[in-house]
């Protein structure tokens, strides 16, 4: 089977003042396309350095990501811009919505940055009206609250149509009925595209709706485990 | 490259943003509308000065000297074609019977025609051409006002009375203002011949005015016999000679007006690279996002160039119109310093260069903060602690530094006209900026390395922020230590010019100088002078004659030998020189001996000035030949004097000592010192009236002359340097606004752990007071070493400072950065923190 996501060694060390720190120690899994996964982990194990380097945001000192079948840590910048563009969604615990764009135009970037710019506007609105904010297309990020702004963001993840969607803490930063509606967004909106989606998350009720846990602790995985009781 | 895409994203996200770019666009503004203004004034100037060369001298060609014109001289000029006409010019008091004053005055005594171009301008009209035949004077226009003098009535020169026949409405040839203390008067020949004022030794200037017409070529004439009127001591000058001299007048104006124009546009230049910075520096979660959905980091570079260079070249555009409506303005500042009206027209190429220069200017020192946006990390979407920036060389980077020093290089070459000194100023500026950022350096190293462990929390915090992740410091003290330091080399030498000829004003010095005193006038002289109480401070007599040969050759012997050394001014110059048997306490000998006294057939020693001295290029003991009216003397070095320049007591470059000149033709000058403008007045008319060939300067009405110029100058000063001042004050603003990114998200945490506003206050003071003080400091310190160097090698002034204003640049600078830099934090302190926390997250 072919994997959409090989981890193999993964390690990245940080230079401290006077002594290294290995965030990430040999790290290695595959993960098949459709797969829904949870990283798991207390504070500090390493849970969000994994997910920026497997995304190709970050560099690792050593080991090896392939990413929908290439290899990342052999691309330049602006080829893994590219790879993240065609293939990747992001949906972060703070949101990260461009400021100075509304709603709907947040939602097109994706698709314009393939140049795209034709069925572009037609695709973001279906989507924000799917999340259940077809009325506030013109909005700016600042005019939302924290759960709207999560859906602006689930929109935009999905507008590209992905191979691979990464979260990081994704109802991290909302209250608990907002985070469930996220959730459940976040798992719909994912069924019907069938996409791969990869969670970072030290909620243990969201892991607990994911097909596989990996858990982290001290830059290793301790655990690597299919749920029994797929609660979707 | 996809750029519609980039086209589109350039304009939504400048959307909101544009207002923050008011101080970009500011900097651009202020510094291309003075570059512009600047051109075009001198453009029209220039294009004024081809036109009005002409009727400017009034001929094709004018010879010059300060004796008739010899035999030889006058069969050079027989093939000359055309109408001539000759001129004697020299300085003398006129007495006013109708008012009982008396002027110092200039006179003008032409025969003939002239000018052959352009017109007298006269009122009545026709006095222009009918004074001569009617024997009467013209009276400048100024005059006649201050003593309220009519045409009709009459004036006294040399004794003898003139009738007022004309008022006077323009002079001609006579260049910028300082003619007011000594107007002008036409007479006619026969007049001046009657006043007896032309006596051998006397100082008079003669001019001979030939109307050749084009064909002639006066230029390949000038040329061809250029050598032989030298060594007759007699000048040419034609039309374009008169076009370069009108350049050259103007070239010290000039100068200054490019100063101006530099610095306003390199503080232009750093307020765009700060306000550019401050700009990226709020987009770069921005720019984090759309590299993570992944942009290339080249076209997340042209969607903030895109924006940038847009509002870069409306700025410019507005800043050339700007230049353009105040260059409307400059003749109606500069008019006293003008000979002419000059007509301001729109310059084209002014506002040519101008948009050029400023894109060019603009996009480089945008392109170096702007550089950043592709090397911003898509990993701060993750974190936001992530360096702003990814480390490692930026080649581009460096590639821009050099072409911006190519380009600010070969803009100072075409503002200096001279490849050597745009390298010198270029590698001035380049020293400025790496002094500014050693300094910085210094002291992170040096507030780390010392640092006040056990002073208040305060002080700690306030000292660490200088020092601590993120800090400011390097772009602050750089920033506003080239601004300063530019800033206050203007300021210096602007100071320097006024000082260096305001300096005469000083105490108790003499400010009276009577000269053209015959030698047997000087006892009633000195007799009157003490019957108004006034003291004869010094009463010399003079003695003018020329060097015939030194150093065992004639003055044709070394003209013809190309091995001279000396200079043509010191070996013509018709010499007026004096004998003591003293040294004059404004003198000292620096080599040599004194000889007070000679005997009758002795060798004769004469004391040479060090500045004559070196011109000669002659030393102790080397020969010199002197021609006394005729007699020829014969002497030799036997000291050299340095003269305190600043004395206005009467100078000599040649001392003769007492025993021998006493029975040469000569002249006395007396001076003395008169309490107030009454006596002055009182005894200059008694003066006039007693000895009539005797002329009376008042120093303290030159320099009221002076002070007037003076203080024009300074108001043009002022009113250019305003430009840079303005722009000066934008980099300060854009550079702190830079550090309220920075400190913002400090202050909130601070004040959410519960500190008390006034605390917070008090860190951003220390803070910002440090930074303040030690750019202006380490800022003041390059302008002073800089402006020595400008004072001392380009504009040959003395170097003497006033502190005052530099203190004043001081307390400016650090209240501004303090003041600013509490403002940016006074949102912090205002607001809940929750508020702000709320914002920083959008
Ligand atoms: N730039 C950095 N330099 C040094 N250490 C870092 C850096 N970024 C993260 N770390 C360290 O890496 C460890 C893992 O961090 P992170 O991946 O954010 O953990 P998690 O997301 O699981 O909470 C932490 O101990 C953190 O201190
Ligand atoms: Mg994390």
């Amino acid at each position: 089977m072919q994997h959409i996501l090989s981890v193999r060694e993964l390690t990245k060390i940080y230079q401290g003042v006077n002594r290294e720190l290995t965030v990430l120690d040999h790290v290695s899994f595959d993960i098949a396309r459709g797969e829904v996964v949870s990283i798991v982990g207390p504070s500090g194990s390493g849970k969000t350095t994994l997910l920026g380097l497997c995304a190709g945001l970050d560099a690792p000192s050593s080991g090896q990501v392939v990413l929908t079948g290439r290899d990342i840590s052999q691309l330049s910048e602006d080829d893994k811009a590219q790879v993240r563009n065609e293939n990747v969604g992001f949906i972060f615990q703070n949101f990260q919505l461009l400021p100075t764009l509304t709603a709907l135009e947040n939602v097109m970037i994706p698709l314009e940055l393939q140049g795209k710019a034709k069925g572009a506007a037609a695709i973001a609105k279906d989507l924000l009206d799917r999340v259940g904010l077809g009325d506030r297309h013109d909005h700016y990020p600042m005019q939302l609250s924290g759960g709207e702004q999560q859906r602006v963001s689930l929109a935009r993840a999905f507008s590209n149509s992905p191979k691979v969607l990464f979260a990081d803490e994704p109802t991290g930063n909302l209250d608990e009925d907002t985070g469930h509606v996220v959730e459940q967004l976040l798992f719909d909106l994912n069924k019907e595209q069938g996409t791969t989606l990869i969670i970072v998350t030290h909620n243990p009720d969201l892991a607990a709706k994911t097909d596989r846990v990996i858990r982290l602790k001290g830059g290793k995985v301790v655990s690597d485990v299919l749920n029994e009781k797929v609660a979707r | 490259m996809n750029w519609p895409f980039i086209l589109k994203t350039a304009y939504r996200d400048s959307r909101k943003d544009r207002s923050k770019l008011i101080l970009f666009m500011s900097s651009i503004v202020l510094g291309i509308a003075a570059l512009v203004a600047i051109n075009s004034f001198n453009y029209n100037l220039v294009k004024d000065i081809d036109e009005q060369a002409k009727s400017l001298l009034g001929a094709d060609i004018v010879i010059s000297g300060n004796h008739p014109m010899t035999e030889q001289i006058a069969a050079l000029t027989d093939t000359i074609p055309g109408d001539r006409a000759s001129e004697v010019e020299l300085f003398t008091m006129a007495y006013l019977p109708k008012t009982d004053d008396s002027q110092f005055v200039r006179i003008k005594a032409i025969e003939g025609a002239f000018p052959f171009y352009g017109v007298l301008k006269t009122e009545p009209a026709d006095a222009g051409t009918q004074y001569q035949s009617r024997q009467q004077i013209l009276v400048d226009d100024g005059m006649m006002l201050q003593y309220g003098l009519e045409v009709g009535d009459s004036v006294r020169i040399g004794g003898v009375p003139m009738l007022i026949g004309g008022r006077l409405m323009s002079a001609f040839g006579s260049i910028g203002a300082g003619s007011s203390f000594a107007p002008l008067v036409y007479i006619t020949p026969d007049l001046l011949d009657q006043s007896q004022l032309v006596q051998p030794g006397s100082m008079v200037d003669y001019s001979y005015y030939y109307k050749s017409g084009d064909d002639f070529g006066a230029d390949d004439w000038e040329d061809m016999v250029r050598e032989d009127f030298r060594n007759e001591s007699m000048r040419i000058q034609t039309i374009e000679d008169q076009k370069e001299d009108l350049d050259e007048a103007f070239s010290s104006l000039n100068y200054f007006l490019n100063l101006v124009a530099l610095v306003s546009l390199l503080l232009g230049c750093i307020g765009v690279a700060s306000s550019v910075m401050i700009y990226v520096k709020n987009k770069i979660s921005s720019i984090a996002i759309f590299r993570c959905l992944g942009m290339k980091g080249s076209e997340a570079l042209m969607i903030y160039f895109v924006q940038i260079i847009l509002l870069g070249l409306i700025s410019v555009v507005i800043g050339a119109v700007m230049g353009s409506t105040i260059q409307m303005l400059l003749p109606v500042i500069l008019r006293d310093f003008l000979p002419y009206a000059v007509e301001m027209d729109l310059s084209w190429r002014a506002i040519g260069e101008g948009i050029v220069i400023g894109a060019v200017i603009t996009s480089l020192f945008a392109l170096v903060p702007l550089m950043d946006v592709r090397r911003v990390s898509p990993l701060r979407t993750l974190r936001a602690s992530v360096d702003d920036i990814e480390g490692g060389r930026d080649y581009l980077k460096w590639l821009l530094y050099v072409l911006i020093v190519i380009a600010i290089a070969g803009f100072l070459w075409t503002l200096t006209g001279s490849v050597i000194d745009g390298a010198i100023f270029t590698v001035g500026l380049l020293i400025a900026f790496g002094v500014l950022y050693g300094v910085a350096r210094v002291i992170i190293w040096a507030v780390r390395r010392f640092f006040p462990r056990r002073s208040s929390f305060v002080l700690r915090q306030g000292l660490s922020n200088l020092y601590r992740p993120n800090n400011q410091t390097q772009t602050l003290v750089v920033a506003i230590g080239l601004g300063t330091a530019i800033l206050t080399t203007l300021f210096i030498i602007q100071g320097l010019l006024l000082q260096n000829v305001g300096s005469m004003d000083a105490g108790n010095q003499p400010n009276m100088i009577l000269f053209g005193i015959e030698r047997d006038q000087s006892e009633e002289l000195a007799e009157l002078t003490r019957e108004y109480e006034l003291p004869v401070i010094q009463q010399v007599p003079i003695v003018t004659m020329r060097l015939a040969a030194w150093q065992g050759k004639t003055k044709d012997e070394w003209f013809a030998d190309t091995t001279r050394t000396a200079s043509r001014w010191a070996i013509n110059r018709e010499a007026r020189v004096t004998f003591r048997d003293t040294l004059n306490p404004d003198e000292t000998l620096i080599k040599g001996e004194f000889t007070g006294y000679v005997e009758p057939g002795d060798s004769i020693f004469v004391s040479l000035a060090e500045r004559f001295a070196e011109a000669l290029d002659v030393d102790l003991g080397d020969e010199l030949v002197w021609n006394v009216q005729g007699a020829l003397i014969k002497t030799y070095v036997g000291s050299i004097r340095e003269i305190n320049f600043r004395s206005m007591q009467t100078r000599f470059f040649i001392l003769f000592p007492n025993g021998v000149l006493e029975r040469a033709p000569q002249f006395q000058v007396l001076v003395t010192k008169s309490p107030d403008t009454e006596t002055t007045a009182a005894y200059r008319s008694a003066v006039v009236k007693a000895f009539p060939n005797v002329s009376v300067i008042d120093l303290g009405m030159i320099l009221s002359t002076l002070n007037d110029i003076l203080s024009k100058v300074s108001y043009i000063i002022q009113f250019m340097a305003g430009f840079s001042i303005l722009t000066g004050l934008i980099v300060l603003i854009s550079s702190l606004f830079l550090s309220k990114y920075q400190r913002i998200r400090e202050s909130v945490l601070l004040r959410t752990l519960g500190a008390h506003r006034r605390q917070i206050m008090r860190i951003n003071f220390t803070e910002y007071f440090m930074l303040g003080s030690l750019s202006a400091l380490t800022g003041i310190f390059i302008a002073l070493i800089g402006s020595y160097l400008l004072a001392k090698y380009q504009l040959e002034l003395d170097f003497d400072l006033r502190w005052w204003p530099i203190l004043m640049v001081y307390i400016v600078v650090v209240g501004l950065t303090v003041l600013i830099g509490l403002f940016n934090s006074r949102e912090v302190v205002q607001k809940s923190p929750l508020e702000i926390l709320r914002k920083e997250i959008g």
